[in-house]
């Protein structure tokens, strides 16, 4: 059986999610949240086991926060196993990235992108 | 006989004509007493002063910046470190050089199922750090960062570098190379070090 991607870390949280002091925020923001596929680039093999359903891509989103290019950067490793989908943000239908290092991106039909991340998120391998 | 630089550096500064110093005090970590390599970056900001301004209150930099002129700024001491490097992926693994030892070890790390891809790659960098460079990749301590203005987008990545931040690129690694007498192995692109979008300095040239 497929386990949750998200796991309790440490003695601390599983699936659901965890912890966050990420998104503080109140209220759902991203509607309509929809993986399209998975997969990774290069030779990226090592995290191949990346997935996420649409539920728990949801989830993730909500506990992410807007980041800068400076934060993203520097604060994130970008580890190069993604789902991608759609969803709906801020009144823009959106296609999103979630990467395997707790980052998303989202790139919206109204120009907008924005670059997310949730520093107290551990994503985990789903068996195959 | 090899012509001498013309270039030279005191006190942690580069002095040469084509580099103007805007030292960022705050970028300094510690000592850096012996580098033995180059990072290759692009900041993900359209213009120098965007990374200017972030210099002022970011842990986060590099030694030099060059600008989309060409304009080569040095932005920190070469005698001191600064964060500019991140964790660092596992050298012979990505070279595929790895002893049937050190690839057990490396893997039991790397590819250990149930922990989390973040732990993981936390792990992966602590154990790096008992090598020594060149068997591990270079860290912060021990590199020269030069960024180069390159802004960042969902769709595209990062920018190209032009012809006149190569230009610059150029001029700035033959120098750094011969007075601090690296090879020209000695210098990367920051993805290849770290866990760092593919794009970036992908079109870098030295």
């Amino acid at each position: 059986m497929v386990k949750n991607m998200f796991k309790k870390v440490g003695g601390v949280l599983l699936f659901g999610l965890l912890v966050s002091a990420c998104n503080a925020g109140s209220g759902t923001q991203f509607n309509s949240v929809t993986v399209i596929e998975s997969g990774y680039e290069g030779d990226s093999e090592w995290c191949s086991d990346f997935n996420l359903t649409s539920e728990e891509a949801g989830d993730f989103l909500e506990k992410t926060k807007e980041l800068t290019v400076n934060q993203y950067h520097n604060e994130y490793e970008h580890l190069s196993c993604y789902v991608k989908g759609t969803t709906r943000y801020k009144e823009a239908s959106c296609q999103f990235t979630v990467w395997a290092g707790a980052t998303a991106e989202l790139t919206c039909d109204d120009g907008q992108e924005f670059l997310l991340g949730c520093s107290s998120c551990e994503l985990i391998g789903k068996d195959q | 006989m090899a012509e001498q630089p013309e270039a030279k550096i005191e006190s942690g500064k580069l002095i040469h004509s084509k580099v103007e110093q805007k030292i960022y005090k705050g970028l300094h970590k510690g000592e850096m007493a012996s580098p033995q390599a180059i990072v290759v970056h692009q900041t993900g900001a359209t213009t120098a002063q965007h990374t200017f301004n972030s210099y002022v209150s970011s842990p986060h930099g590099a030694h030099f910046l060059i600008s989309k002129t060409g304009k080569i700024y040095q932005t920190a001491l070469l005698n001191k470190y600064t964060y500019h490097v991140g964790k660092l992926r596992s050298r012979c693994i990505e070279t595929n050089d790895c002893s049937k030892a050190e690839l057990a070890k490396a893997n039991a790390i790397y590819l250990k199922k149930g922990e989390s891809y973040g732990l993981r790659v936390k792990k992966l960098h602590k154990h790096e750090l008992t090598k020594s460079y060149p068997d591990r990749y270079p860290t912060n301590k021990e590199s020269v960062g030069i960024e180069i203005v390159g802004d960042y987008s969902t769709k595209t990545g990062y920018e190209t570098v032009n012809s006149l931040q190569n230009t610059a690129l150029v001029w700035l690694v033959n120098e750094l190379n011969e007075l601090l007498c690296f090879d020209s192995d000695d210098v990367y692109r920051h993805p290849e070090v770290s866990y760092k979008k593919s794009s970036e300095a992908s079109s870098a040239k030295w």
